[in-house]
C-alpha cells in the first residue's frame, strides 16, 4: 500500500463529492479562460479589420485639406520603388430610389489602376467606367442596390480654396453625381478599405479618379496617397522621397510670366498665398515683392461713391501707410483730386461667413492712368463666380452684392478692365487691414531677369511641404498599435465576471470543505496511526490536486463553449458594446494554457488555505466525548477588521457629507465595500460564536434554528456570502444604470440642454443664427444652432473599441456653451477650474487648452486630466492639447473640444461646421426637425434628439451592466447550488435527529418549518447584508436625477433571488422528509 | 518500565471562563507486557489521559516516559514516528477507510515507515495476525462488506501491525453485541499475553476490566487501584 495507490482510491470511493468539486472548478477555468478567449477573439478581430481595411497599404501621405497632382503619385513610386496609388477621398451622402434610401457619411473613393497593386481588391477596381461606381457590400444592404442600378451621390465640390476664404462664393458646393452600380465589393475585396482607425465598416463608393475629377472639374487632383512599402522603405524614407519629389502645382502654386510688370509672379490656387509659403520665401535671398489685392465694397471721396471694386498693395518705397494712389478713371468717377480724402468700406470676414464692415481713410497721393503697369488685371485674385463673370452683374462673389449699386459705367470698366485696381495703398497698410488666417498676400512677384526654374528651385528650397499640411503616416503600424491598445476584453470579461469567478471560488472551498469535513475522522486515524500532519495535508492536497487538475482540464473544453456563447451574444444582443459584425473566435494554445494555470493556481490556493484552516482547527473527533477548544486564533484580527472597516465606512461617508464631493460615486461605493466586508464579518461572528449561544434559559425555535446554523458554521457562513455578494451586485449595477431622457433638458446633463445633435457631411459655410442666412435657407422656426468645427481624427467614444491617439477636435466657440453640461475631472496642479470660458487662455508656444469627456479621457485615450495630446497643425507644427478638464458623461463623448480661436489659427483651412447643437422650445421639438432636415437634406444632414445620442453612447455602459448582471445571474445559480448542496448536506448530517424528532412525534411540517426557518434565516441575512451595503455603496446613484436607478427591475431581481432560495430549501426539504430518510436512518441505529 | 506518567496535570478551558480541572498530579506506571484497566464514571478523564499517553494530546504539567524517554518533549515528527511504531489505538468505532480493502486498512500504518525491512515485518505480521484472528478470507473485501466484530477485529489487527509496545483501547466494545465484545476482549488479551504488548484499555465494562492485570479507577482526577473482582 503506498500514498499513492491509497490517494487513488480515496479519489475513487468518493468520486461523486469529487466530481461537484471539479464541476466547480471547471466552471470557474471556463470562466477565467473563456475572458481571456474572448480577449484573444477580439484583439484578433481588430487586427483582422486592420488588415481588411487597409489591405497592402501601410503608409499614406495626406495634406490636411488640401489637393495635390495625381502625378505625385508616379514621381513618389519611382523615387521610393514602392507602389503608390492617388486617392481622392470624399465625403458625401448616397440617395437611391428617388430619396427613398438616404445614407450620410459615405465614402467617396476616387481611385486609378494603381489602387489594386498598392492596396488590394480584385482586378475589376483597375479599370471603373465612368459613371459607374463599385459599392462595399454594406452599403449595397443599406441602399437595396444591386449591379447595374443606379443611384446618387451628393459631395462638397472639389475646391483648392478654403471655402471660408474671403470673397469665396458658396454657390455650386454641392456636387451631385449620378452613378451606376458596377459591382459589389466584398470585406475581403477591400469594401471596408478606410483609413480610420475604427472597427466599423465604412459605406464605401469606389469611382474612377478621373471621372471624378473631371465630374469636379479639379484636373487631376488626389488628396491621398496610398504607399504599399516595405521594411526597408519605411516613414522617414518616404518622408525624403516626398520632399524631393514634390512640384508647385501639388502646393497649388503657379507661377506666371507678367509682361507687364516684366516680372514673375507666383499666384495661388487657394487665392491667399499660405503662410508657410510667404514665410519661407521671405528669408530667399532674392528680389522679390508681396502684394495682396482686396476686394472692396465702396469708394467715396466726398459725397460721390464707386461701388464693388479691387484695391492692391505698392511696396512702401512707393506710398507711405495713409497714402492711394487711385487711377484716373476713379478719380473722374470721384471727381478726386491729389490732396483729397478716399474713403474705402470693406468687408471683414468671420468663421462662418460673419461679415463686418470696416472703414479706412486714405490720402490720395496721385492719380495714374489705366494702361502700363496701372493696367494689370493680373492682380486680381482668381476668384471663381467673380474673375471669371462675364458681368458684374454676375458676380457670385461669397459676400452681398446690391445690384443697385452697379451702374452701367461700372460694367463697361469690368468689361474693359476686368477686376484691374482702381486704387493702390502701401502692403504693409494692407496686410494690417486685410490679413486673415489664409495668408497675407495674395501674389509674390520675382524682379525679372530670373527663369522659372531658378524661381521653382528657390521655392522648393525654401518651402517645406510638411509646414503646409503634407504628412507621412504610418497607418498600418498605427493602426496595429491602435487594435493591439484597444479595449481590453480579457480584463473586461475577467472583470465582469468577477462575481461568478467568487461564486464559483466559494463553490469550489465549500464542496472541499465538506469533502474535508466528511474525512475529518480519515484525517484523526491518519494522525493516530502515525502519519505526520504534512504527511495528512500533502495526501489531502494531492488528492485535491489531481481533482482540480481534472476539473480545470475539463473547464478547458467548457471554456471553448462559453467562448462562443459570449461571442453569440457580442454579435447579438451585445452588440452595442463592438459595433461590428466581424468578431471571429481564435482559440491559442498559450490561452488555454494560461487560463489552465490561472485557475488551476487559484484553485489549489483557495484549498491550501482551506485545508491548512481544517488541518489548524481539527479537533480529535474518534473518541467520544472530546471536544477541541473553539477558539479561533484570527479572531481578535477579524474583530479588528471588522469594527475598522465599519468605522472606516462611517468615516468616509461621513467626510464625504461635509465635503463638496458629497456625490462622489467612488467615495461612496468605498464606503458601501467596506460596510459589506464589515457586516459580513460580523455575519461570520455571530455565526461563529459557538458555545456562548447554548447557554440559554430555555430552548426555542429561535434558539434551535440559531444552534443549527452555528452546527456548521463555515458553510452556513459561505451560503451568506455568496448571497450577500450576489445581491450587492445586482443593487450596484441596477442603481448605475443610466437614465437617458428623464433630464434631457436640463443644462448641466449630458446633453447640455439642447434639443438636437446635428452633423453634415457637407460644411455649412454660414452662421445659421444670423436672420439674413435664416431666411435664405427657409428657417422660420425658433430655435438657435451652436456650430462647431471639425478636424477630423479618430473616433475616441466608447464606441471604438481601438486605442486612439487622434481624436476629431471640435472648435467651439465657449460663449455658446457657457453654463452648459458638468464638469467632473480637473488637474489638481493646474490651478484652472475647467469652464467653456478657460478654453479662451492664451498660453505660449503650441500648447491650447482642451476639454474632453471624462471617460474619453480615461478609457478611448487613457490619459487624465493635465496630460496633453499631440497633433500636427494645418502648418505642420506640433499641436499640444492640454487637456484642463473633463466633462461629466456627455454628447461630446469621442471628440476633443477647443476654442473657435485656436481652431481657426491652428487648422485654417478648416470652412464652415460640420457639427450643430440646437436648443428651441420642447414643443416646437418635431417642427424644427423637419424644417432642419428639409432646408439641409442635400448636406447629408443627419440629426438626433441629443438625449438619443447621450443614450446611444450610454448604451455601451448599459450592456455592459447588463453583461455584469447576466455573467452576475450565472453566479448565483452556482451560489443556489451551494445553497442546495449545504442544505443536502446538513439534511444527511442531521438524519439521526431528525429521526429522533419524528419518533418524539414532532409533525414533519413543524420539522420542515424549522429547516427552512434556518435556511431562510441565512438567506435574509445574505439578502440583507448586500442590499443594505449596496444601497450605501450607490447612494450617489440614487440622489443622481440622471441616472435612472431601475428599483422596480431591482426589486424583482431580489425577489427573484430570494424566492429561488426558498424554492430549493423547500423542495429539498420536503423530498428529504418524504422519502422518510430519518426514520430509515433512525431505525438502522 | 514501559510507561510511567509523572504527576500530570490537564485541564480545559470552560465557557464561563476558568478552566475545568480533568486531573492533577496523576502518576501512572505501566511495565512491559501488562495490562491495565482504567475504569471510572464518565467525565472523569479516561479518555483524556489515554489521549495524554497515546501523544494525542499533551500535559499541562508533568511528564511521560517510555522507555525512559520523555515522550512530551518530543517534537511533532518525533511524536508521529513514536505513534506510528510504539503505540496501537483501538476505539470504540473501527474507523477503517471504506475506500480501501481490509488487506491495505491494517497494513496503512506501514505506509509511513521508510525503512524497507521493517515495511516487510509490519506487512507480515499484519498478515499473520489477520490469518490469527480469522478473517484472513475477507482481507480483499471493503469496511461495508463486513460484520461490526470484523471490522473492530481489523481495527486491532491494525493497531498491532507495526509491533508497539502499548496497545490503548478506548472502549474497544463499546459499539459491539454481546458476543463480538466477548470475542473481542479475548482477541486484545490474547495478544497482550501473546506479542508481549502492554495493554492499557478504558472501558465501562467491569467484566472486560477485571481481565486485566490491574484495575485502576478514575475519579476526581485520581487514579486508585481497585482490587481484583471488587466490583464484580
Amino acid at each position: 500500500m503506498t500514498l499513492l495507490q491509497l490517494i487513488l482510491q480515496t479519489l475513487r470511493h468518493f468520486r461523486k463529492q469529487n466530481l461537484a468539486l471539479a464541476l466547480g472548478v471547471a466552471i470557474s477555468t471556463a470562466v477565467i479562460t473563456g475572458a481571456l478567449i474572448v480577449g484573444d477573439s477580439v484583439q484578433y478581430s481588430l487586427e483582422k479589420i486592420v488588415e481588411l481595411r487597409l489591405g497592402k497599404t501601410t503608409h499614406t501621405i495626406s495634406a490636411d485639406g488640401r489637393y495635390f497632382t495625381v502625378s505625385l503619385a508616379s514621381r513618389l513610386e519611382k523615387a521610393i520603388g514602392r507602389p503608390v496609388a492617388p486617392l481622392l477621398r470624399l465625403e458625401g451622402m448616397a440617395t437611391s430610389e428617388g430619396g427613398h434610401y438616404n445614407l450620410p457619411k459615405v465614402q467617396v473613393l476616387g481611385i486609378d489602376e494603381s489602387f489594386v497593386e498598392a492596396v488590394g481588391g480584385p482586378s475589376r477596381l483597375q479599370a471603373i467606367a465612368a459613371g459607374e461606381a463599385f459599392i462595399s457590400r454594406n452599403l449595397a444592404g443599406r441602399m437595396n442596390l444591386k449591379a447595374g442600378d443606379e443611384f446618387l451621390i451628393r459631395i462638397k465640390k472639389l475646391s483648392l480654396i478654403p471655402l471660408n476664404a474671403p470673397f469665396v462664393s458658396d454657390a455650386g458646393l454641392i456636387q451631385p453625381l449620378r452613378l451606376a452600380v458596377a459591382g459589389i465589393l466584398e470585406e475581403e475585396e477591400m469594401g471596408r478599405f478606410h483609413l480610420q482607425n475604427i472597427q466599423t465598416a465604412p459605406f464605401n463608393i469606389f469611382l474612377s479618379l478621373d471621372f471624378l475629377n473631371a465630374a469636379m472639374e479639379a484636373g487631376g487632383k488626389a488628396n491621398h496617397l496610398l504607399i504599399a512599402a516595405s521594411s526597408e522603405v519605411n516613414r522617414p524614407a518616404i518622408e525624403q522621397a516626398l520632399s524631393h519629389s514634390w512640384t508647385l502645382e501639388d502646393i497649388n502654386l503657379e507661377l506666371l510670366r507678367d509682361t507687364l510688370q516684366n516680372a514673375l509672379e507666383l499666384t495661388s490656387g487657394r487665392v491667399f498665398i499660405d503662410r508657410p509659403i510667404q514665410e519661407g520665401l521671405q528669408q530667399a535671398p532674392i528680389p522679390k515683392e508681396f502684394l495682396l489685392t482686396y476686394f472692396v465694397n465702396a469708394l467715396t471721396v466726398g459725397s460721390r461713391s464707386t461701388p464693388y471694386s479691387f484695391v492692391s498693395t505698392l511696396p512702401e518705397e512707393e506710398l507711405l501707410p495713409e497714402e492711394a494712389i487711385i487711377s484716373e478713371w476713379l478719380a473722374k468717377d470721384l471727381k478726386a483730386h491729389p490732396g483729397d480724402t478716399i474713403q474705402m468700406d470693406y468687408f471683414v470676414i468671420g468663421p462662418l461667413r460673419e461679415l463686418e464692415e470696416r472703414t479706412a481713410r486714405f490720402t490720395i497721393k496721385k492719380i495714374v492712368p489705366v494702361e502700363g503697369r496701372w493696367a494689370d488685371e493680373s492682380l486680381m485674385p482668381q476668384l471663381p463666380g467673380l474673375s471669371d463673370a462675364g458681368n458684374c452683374r454676375d458676380w457670385e462673389t461669397g459676400v452681398p452684392i446690391g445690384l443697385e449699386k452697379i451702374r452701367d459705367k461700372d460694367e463697361a470698366y469690368w468689361k474693359q478692365y476686368r477686376g484691374t485696381p482702381k486704387a493702390y495703398i502701401s502692403y504693409t497698410h494692407a496686410r494690417k487691414l486685410w490679413k486673415s488666417r489664409f495668408g497675407e498676400s495674395t501674389i509674390i512677384r520675382f524682379a525679372g531677369g530670373q527663369s522659372d526654374t531658378d524661381i521653382e528651385n528657390t521655392v522648393k528650397e525654401y518651402v517645406d511641404p510638411f509646414q503646409l499640411g503634407f504628412k507621412v503616416e504610418s497607418v498600418k503600424d498605427n493602426a496595429r498599435l491602435a487594435a493591439r491598445n484597444g479595449v481590453d476584453f480579457s480584463q473586461l470579461f475577467l472583470g465582469l465576471s468577477f462575481f461568478l469567478i467568487t461564486a464559483c471560488i466559494l463553490l469550489t472551498v465549500l464542496l472541499f470543505q465538506l469533502n474535508t469535513e466528511q474525512r475529518s475522522a480519515q484525517v484523526d486515524t491518519l494522525s493516530f496511526l502515525g502519519f505526520t500532519n504534512r504527511q495528512v495535508k500533502g495526501m489531502l492536497l494531492a488528492e485535491g490536486m489531481l481533482v482540480v487538475l481534472a476539473g480545470a482540464a475539463f473547464g478547458l473544453l467548457l471554456a471553448a463553449g462559453y467562448n462562443e456563447a459570449v461571442f453569440a451574444a457580442l454579435n447579438s444582443i451585445w452588440t452595442d458594446i463592438v459595433r461590428t459584425q466581424t468578431l471571429v473566435s481564435v482559440l491559442r494554445p498559450a490561452t488555454f494554457a494560461i487560463g489552465f494555470l490561472i485557475s488551476t493556481m487559484l484553485s489549489l490556493a483557495v484549498i491550501y488555505l482551506s485545508l491548512s484552516r481544517l488541518l489548524r482547527q481539527r479537533p480529535h473527533t474518534l473518541q467520544v466525548g472530546i471536544a477541541g477548544p473553539g477558539k479561533s486564533r484570527g479572531s481578535i484580527l477579524k474583530n479588528l477588521l471588522m469594527s475598522g472597516s465599519g468605522m472606516a465606512a462611517a468615516l468616509l461617508v461621513a467626510w464625504s457629507y461635509t465635503q463638496s464631493e458629497f456625490r462622489n460615486a467612488g467615495v461612496f461605493f468605498a464606503a458601501g465595500g467596506l460596510l459589506l466586508l464589515s457586516l459580513l464579518l460580523g455575519a461570520h461572528k455571530w455565526i461563529h460564536r459557538g458555545e456562548q449561544a447554548s447557554e440559554r434559559p430555555q430552548m426555542t425555535t429561535p434558539v434551535l434554528i440559531g444552534q443549527n446554523i452555528r452546527r456548521n458554521a463555515s458553510r452556513s457562513f459561505l451560503v451568506v456570502a455568496i448571497f450577500a455578494l450576489a445581491a450587492f451586485i445586482i443593487v450596484s449595477t441596477g442603481a448605475n444604470r443610466r437614465d437617458f431622457f428623464s433630464d434631457a433638458r436640463d443644462k448641466s446633463s449630458g446633453t447640455g440642454g439642447f434639443l438636437f445633435f446635428a452633423e453634415s457631411t457637407i460644411p455649412v459655410l454660414n452662421n445659421l443664427n444670423t436672420p439674413v442666412i435664416r431666411f435664405e435657407a427657409g428657417l422660420e422656426k425658433e430655435y438657435t444652432v451652436v456650430q462647431l468645427l471639425e478636424y477630423q481624427g479618430d473616433d475616441a467614444s466608447c464606441l471604438n473599441l481601438n486605442r486612439t491617439a487622434s481624436p476629431r477636435i471640435l472648435g467651439v466657440n465657449p460663449k455658446g456653451l457657457a453654463g452648459r453640461f458638468s464638469f467632473t475631472g480637473e488637474a489638481k496642479d493646474m490651478n484652472i477650474a475647467p469652464s467653456w470660458h478657460s478654453l479662451e487662455q492664451g498660453w505660449p508656444g503650441h500648447t491650447i487648452p482642451a476639454i474632453a469627456d471624462q471617460t474619453v479621457i480615461q478609457w478611448g485615450l487613457g490619459l487624465k486630466v493635465g496630460d496633453t495630446l499631440q497633433y500636427v497643425d494645418e502648418n505642420g507644427a506640433t499641436l499640444n492639447l492640454k487637456l484642463i478638464g473633463g466633462l461629466a458623461n456627455s454628447i461630446f463623448q469621442g471628440s476633443v473640444l477647443i476654442s473657435q480661436d485656436n481652431f481657426l489659427r491652428h487648422f485654417p483651412s478648416v470652412s464652415g461646421s460640420n457639427v450643430f447643437l440646437i436648443d428651441g422650445k420642447a414643443e416646437q421639438k418635431a417642427a424644427i426637425q423637419q424644417e432642419l432636415q428639409q432646408s439641409f437634406r442635400d448636406y447629408g444632414w443627419t440629426m438626433q434628439e441629443a438625449a438619443a445620442r447621450l443614450a446611444e453612447f450610454n448604451s455601451v455602459e448599459n450592456t455592459y451592466l447588463s453583461i455584469f448582471m447576466a455573467l452576475g445571474g450565472l453566479g448565483l445559480i452556482i451560489g443556489t447550488i451551494g445553497l442546495a448542496i449545504v442544505l443536502a448536506r446538513n439534511l444527511l448530517n442531521r438524519r439521526n435527529e431528525l429521526g429522533l424528532l419524528q419518533a418524539l412525534g414532532f409533525p414533519k411540517a413543524l420539522i420542515l418549518r424549522v429547516i427552512v426557518l434556518e435556511h431562510l434565516y441565512l438567506l435574509l441575512m445574505g439578502v440583507g447584508i448586500g442590499l443594505a451595503t449596496s444601497l450605501l455603496a450607490t447612494l450617489p446613484a440614487w440622489l443622481n436625477p440622471h441616472i435612472e436607478g431601475a428599483p422596480w427591475s431591482i426589486t424583482l431581481l431580489l425577489s427573484l433571488i430570494f424566492a429561488n432560495g426558498v424554492l430549493w430549501i423547500v423542495l429539498i426539504t420536503r423530498r428529504f422528509l418524504d422519502r422518510d430518510e430519518v426514520v430509515k436512518a433512525l431505525r438502522s441505529e | 518500565m514501559l510507561l510511567t506518567v509523572e504527576n500530570i496535570s490537564k485541564s480545559y478551558p470552560s465557557p464561563g471562563g476558568g478552566g475545568r480541572e480533568i486531573f492533577s498530579g496523576l502518576s501512572l506506571q505501566v511495565a512491559e507486557g501488562e495490562s491495565v484497566a482504567i475504569v471510572g464514571p464518565s467525565g472523569s478523564g479516561k479518555t483524556t489521559l489515554l489521549n495524554v499517553i497515546g501523544t494525542l494530546d499533551s500535559p499541562d504539567e508533568g511528564r511521560v516516559l517510555y522507555r525512559g524517554d520523555d515522550v512530551t518533549q518530543f517534537s511533532h515528527r518525533q511524536l508521529a514516528a513514536f505513534r506510528n511504531q510504539e503505540i496501537g489505538f483501538v476505539f470504540q468505532q473501527h474507523h477503517l477507510f471504506p475506500q480501501c480493502t481490509l488487506l491495505e486498512n491494517i497494513l496503512l500504518p506501514s505506509t509511513p515507515l521508510k525503512d524497507a525491512r521493517l515495511k516487510a515485518e509490519s506487512t507480515r505480521r499484519g498478515k499473520e495476525l489477520l490469518k490469527r484472528v480469522g478473517i484472513w478470507e475477507r482481507r480483499h473485501q471493503k469496511p461495508a462488506e463486513l460484520s461490526g466484530g470484523e471490522c473492530q477485529r481489523a481495527a486491532v489487527v491494525r493497531a498491532l501491525v507495526n509491533g508497539p509496545g502499548l496497545l490503548l483501547a478506548d472502549e474497544p466494545t463499546g459499539a459491539l453485541d454481546r458476543e463480538n465484545s466477548t470475542r473481542l476482549a479475548e482477541l486484545l488479551f490474547e495478544l497482550n499475553q501473546t506479542s508481549g504488548v502492554a495493554l492499557i484499555i478504558v472501558t465501562h465494562d467491569l467484566q472486560l476490566a477485571n481481565r486485566a492485570d490491574r484495575v485502576l479507577s478514575l475519579e476526581n482526577g485520581q487514579l486508585a487501584e481497585q482490587p481484583p473482582n471488587s466490583q464484580q
